[in-house]
């Protein structure tokens, strides 16, 4: 059995999703403004937000498992970003940045992940 | 906070005055460590409350003990010992496998080749394999011959392997049950192997492969002890077989029907006489559903032991979709999923025990262990009185099915939809980040296995993080289940009630004599998940007169059982779980597997079986939301006289509950609320609400209506609510339901002198005296319908 394998397909799923998501970001890449980052930092938990903040933090909330964070609590009482690990795995801190409370640890979730979706090509 | 350094389980939750609990500690790192007794009075730290609380209880097992490291042995398997039989000269080996997981990445935390039937290990003997790259694998020895076709990953496929010493001929067969239009063909694959098989003293092992033996007390925790099982496998098998020769494709055929001593002349193993004389075992996996034994119908009997409970009463590769109960068609239910987390007894070897002194008052203890480096764990137990031998007229019922259910919750680190679910980015702990890195420890009936599958089963014979005072829990970032409990013993305490306690798990099994000797019981803030007999018992109760304070929401919502295979370790050891076609499900049973393999019985919502929520003390769930809690303000109901004893001292205009550890309000996270449709009594009082103050995180639950709609959260609908209510129940009973999962955490605010205590205290004082409650007056008593409502043809007649 030396003949190499054929590669695992592409779950046809996620190729569609991909094409979703590419398409959503196109919208929130337009709409990500320093406003919008002030609407989120002044209140993390707000419930009546600006549409354009709104479905920037559904398509947040819905990211893969692969693509989320987590804050973790650290043992003097701040907060770390952590990526959410695979079985078997600890959570691994993203960066060193500590935070003094959850608000501003979940402000710099939004931060990383508006990084990441400004970094995304959208076809 | 140091690693999680010391980690430890009893033997029981619940402890009788006079009786031995037994407590398992590891201690993997400090030479030493410290244990004590203690009583556990309140487990929040919140700085805002009165935080953590303690009582040291002195006892002979104080004192200072060598630290030995423990190790849970997670994943399941079957085992039979090594046998003459089973060292055959050649073989067939077949099986149908349904593989959740037949390649894994490298990062993978178990990754590498599965053992599917195997008795083999460190390149001896033989066995039937899932290679690392996802095709199925015969090794003999050292050798491996493999199709170069990918399993296909949740699909149903047979796969035999034959092996005939006299040629060398080996044969690999790999057919997929269904195959798609554009699938290739998979042929056999035939090679030869020169040699002769080597056998070693290793059992066969079904589901894994011996990895190594090792004598060491690291070791005695696996089952054979010092045996320790490698490449556990993930998904199901159906129908395996050994033969001791290489079968013919058609006898092979013929060996999927398995033993068949009715086809014979002279009723031997069948289903040939021919291959009667090979066969060497033939499982038959749907019989015995509800055991820990794996049947070999086979002439020599090689039931194989099954380890850490897998999961059973499953849809078997001949499953036709018109039967959906195992017990009615159980050769369709001949599938195990075995699970590389799955864990039913960490097995650890007992660290001490202590003799509860026959004078021990009934309250919620833990063993504390600690070292001088900061290690510290608590082990909670319960010492519950004797039948008969009750110590107060206020019992609280703790809701320990409920903590099993939640038993190391790890949905955080689990579940992509995490954040969706609590609305915002989950926030972890320590014990969050132990769980994560140690899926050994498995996982709680909310998370999903390794694989992807529901876990279903879940057992307390394992350390579990969750059940810890100091502990916050992801969905609420407040004390949940246990910890959010203490704060209900704290106000018991701090307000100078005498009580005793007990848990689900004496219910279910003592049935009402548990509580009918009781004034009034109270539940724990989210009792969620119970048994059939638990239920029976606090209806039969309330309807004797009993009294019940229904602290909390969410109660009474999906069906469980205790496992009855493990009744001689004792009571409640594993509970079992399905989520079928409605409620709040992190995962979904597959059809056809609703049906419980410890009981038989339909497992899903009480609701579905005819037992709503609402009946058993007022209230049912309506919604959920995990972001800030609000309060309640009274109705005009909250006047009427049957209830006035209950608002002694509160204005009819007070906010209820605008304030509290848990989300700082009184009502949250999980609410219940009023429904005469859905078993509320018809003459129930609702007397105060917190209609229209939640927020969008809030939704309404699934079970609640029948199509996708817009409108389903709080700020919008109506029945996203928490409705505290009050009715009598039958020869002087009555029910207080407070309908908030956050409401006890309102009971310790400003030391207990709150509107939330005070409401409470009049209920308990009320519920707690001798004798029935006052009779209603006589105005109260008259026909009522259910809903009271008129009648939609009658509406629309006018």
């Amino acid at each position: 059995m030396t003949e190499p394998l054929d590669p695992v397909p592409v779950d046809a799923e996620l190729a569609v999703r991909e094409y979703f998501d590419a398409k959503t970001r196109r919208y929130l890449k337009r709409v990500i403004t320093p406003d919008l980052i002030a609407e989120q930092r002044r209140d993390p938990h707000a419930q009546h937000r600006s549409e354009p903040l709104g479905r920037l933090l559904f398509y947040f909330k819905s990211l893969p498992v692969g693509q989320q964070y987590a804050l973790r609590l650290t043992a003097d009482g701040r907060y770390r970003i952590t990526d959410i690990p695979g079985p078997g795995e600890r959570p691994a801190d993203v960066d060193e940045t500590d935070y003094p409370d959850t608000a501003s640890g979940l402000h710099g979730i939004f931060l990383r992940k508006i990084n990441d979706l400004m970094g995304k090509h959208d076809g | 906070m140091c690693a999680m350094r010391l980690t430890g389980y009893a033997d029981k939750f619940s402890v009788h005055p006079g009786g031995k609990i037994k407590f398992y500690i590891n201690c993997d790192g400090p030479a030493k460590y410290d244990a004590s007794i203690v009583r556990l009075i309140n487990g929040d730290t919140n700085p805002r409350g009165p935080g953590f609380i303690e009582a040291a209880v002195p006892s002979a097992i104080e004192g200072t003990y060598e630290g030995v490291k423990q190790v849970v042995y997670g994943g399941s398997y079957g085992y039979v010992a090594d046998a003459p039989q089973l060292r055959v000269e050649s073989f067939t080996l077949q099986c149908w496998i349904w593989p959740t997981t037949p390649a894994t990445d490298p990062r993978y935390w178990k990754h590498g080749p599965q053992g599917l039937v195997t008795k083999w290990s460190d390149g001896k003997g033989y066995g039937l394999f899932i290679n690392e790259e996802g095709c199925a694998e015969l090794r003999i020895n050292g050798e491996t011959f493999s199709t170069g076709a990918r399993l296909r990953d949740h699909a149903w496929h047979f796969l035999a392997a034959s092996f005939d010493a006299a040629t060398g001929e080996v044969v690999l067969y790999h057919e997929p049950q269904v195959v798609y239009a554009l699938d290739p063909v998979i042929p056999p694959v035939t090679a030869t192997f020169a040699g002769k098989i080597e056998h070693s003293a290793i059992p066969l092992v079904i589901a894994g492969y011996v990895g190594h033996l090792d004598p060491s007390p690291l070791a005695y925790s696996s089952l054979p002890k010092g045996v320790v099982v490698a490449g556990h496998y993930n998904g199901k098998i159906d129908s395996p077989r050994l033969c001791s020769r290489a079968l013919s494709r058609f006898e092979i055929e013929m060996m999927k029907a398995g033993v068949q001593p009715g086809l014979t002349e002279r009723r031997n193993s069948g289903p040939t006489g021919a291959l009667s004389e090979a066969i060497v075992a033939a499982w038959d996996f749907s019989d015995g559903i509800n055991t820990l034994t794996a049947k070999d119908l086979g002439p020599y009997k090689f039931h194989a032991a099954l380890v850490n409970c897998p999961t059973r009463a499953l849809t078997g590769y001949n499953w036709a979709g018109t039967v959906f109960d195992w017990k009615s068609s159980p050769k369709e239910y001949g599938a195990i999923h075995f699970h590389d987390d799955d864990l039913d007894n960490a097995r650890w070897e007992v660290s001490f025990e202590w003799d509860v002194p026959e004078d021990a008052k009934s309250r919620f203890y833990a063993a504390k262990v600690t070292t001088s480096e900061g290690d510290e764990d608590y082990v909670p137990f319960w010492v519950v009185p004797r039948l008969g031998q009750e110590q107060s007229k206020i019992a609280v019922m703790v809701p320990t099915i409920s903590y099993m259910a939640y038993a190391n919750e790890h949905v955080a680190c689990n579940a992509g939809g995490a954040e969706l679910f609590v609305y915002r980015v989950p926030i972890m702990q320590q014990q969050n980040m132990f769980l994560a890195e140690h899926r050994e420890y498995a996982g709680s009936i909310y998370d999903t296995h390794t694989d992807g599958s529901g876990i279903c089963l879940s057992s307390r014979l394992r350390p579990i993080l969750s059940i810890r005072p100091k502990y916050d829990h992801f969905l609420a970032q407040a004390p949940w289940q246990y910890p959010a409990d203490l704060h209900l013993i704290y106000w018991l305490e701090t307000m100078g009630y005498d009580y005793d306690v007990f848990t689900d798990e004496d219910v279910t099994y003592d049935g009402l004599a548990r509580l009918e000797n009781y004034n009034v019981i109270i539940t724990g803030s989210h009792p969620e998940h119970n048994s059939g007999p638990q239920l029976d018992a606090l209806h039969n109760y309330t309807q004797r007169g009993g009294r019940l304070m229904y602290m909390g929401a969410d109660a009474w919502y999906w069906v469980h059982s205790f496992h009855p295979a493990y009744d001689e370790l004792g009571r409640g050891i594993v509970t079992e779980m399905r989520r079928c076609e409605s409620g709040i499900r992190t995962w979904r049973a597959d059809p056809g597997e609703y049906y419980h393999q410890g009981t038989g019985e339909l497992g899903g919502m009480w609701r579905y079986r005819g037992r709503y929520l609402h009946s058993v003390a007022g209230t049912g769930m309506s919604s959920e939301g995990f972001d800030i809690s609000t309060y309640y303000s009274r109705t005009p109901e909250s006047l009427d006289s049957r209830v006035a004893f209950a608002f002694e001292g509160i204005e009819y205009d007070e906010k209820l509950g605008n304030f509290g550890l848990v989300g700082g309000g009184a009502a949250g996270l999980e609410l219940d609320i009023v429904d005469t449709m859905l078993g509320s009594p018809p003459h129930i009082l609702t007397v105060a609400t917190s209609a229209g103050r939640h927020t969008e995180a809030y939704l309404l639950v699934m079970e609640d209506f029948g199509f996708n709609q817009q409108g389903l959260d709080g700020t919008v609908h109506p029945r996203v609510r928490a409705d505290i209510t009050f009715h009598e129940t039958p020869n002087g009973g009555g029910c207080f339901a407070f309908s908030s999962i956050a409401y006890c955490g309102s009971l310790p605010w400003n030391n207990c002198d709150n509107n939330i205590s005070k409401l409470t205290k009049n209920v308990l004082d009320y519920f707690a005296k001798d004798g029935p409650l006052p009779a209603a007056p006589a105005e109260a008593i008259r026909h009522r319908g259910r809903a009271d409502y008129e009648s939609p043809v009658l509406a629309s007649s006018r």
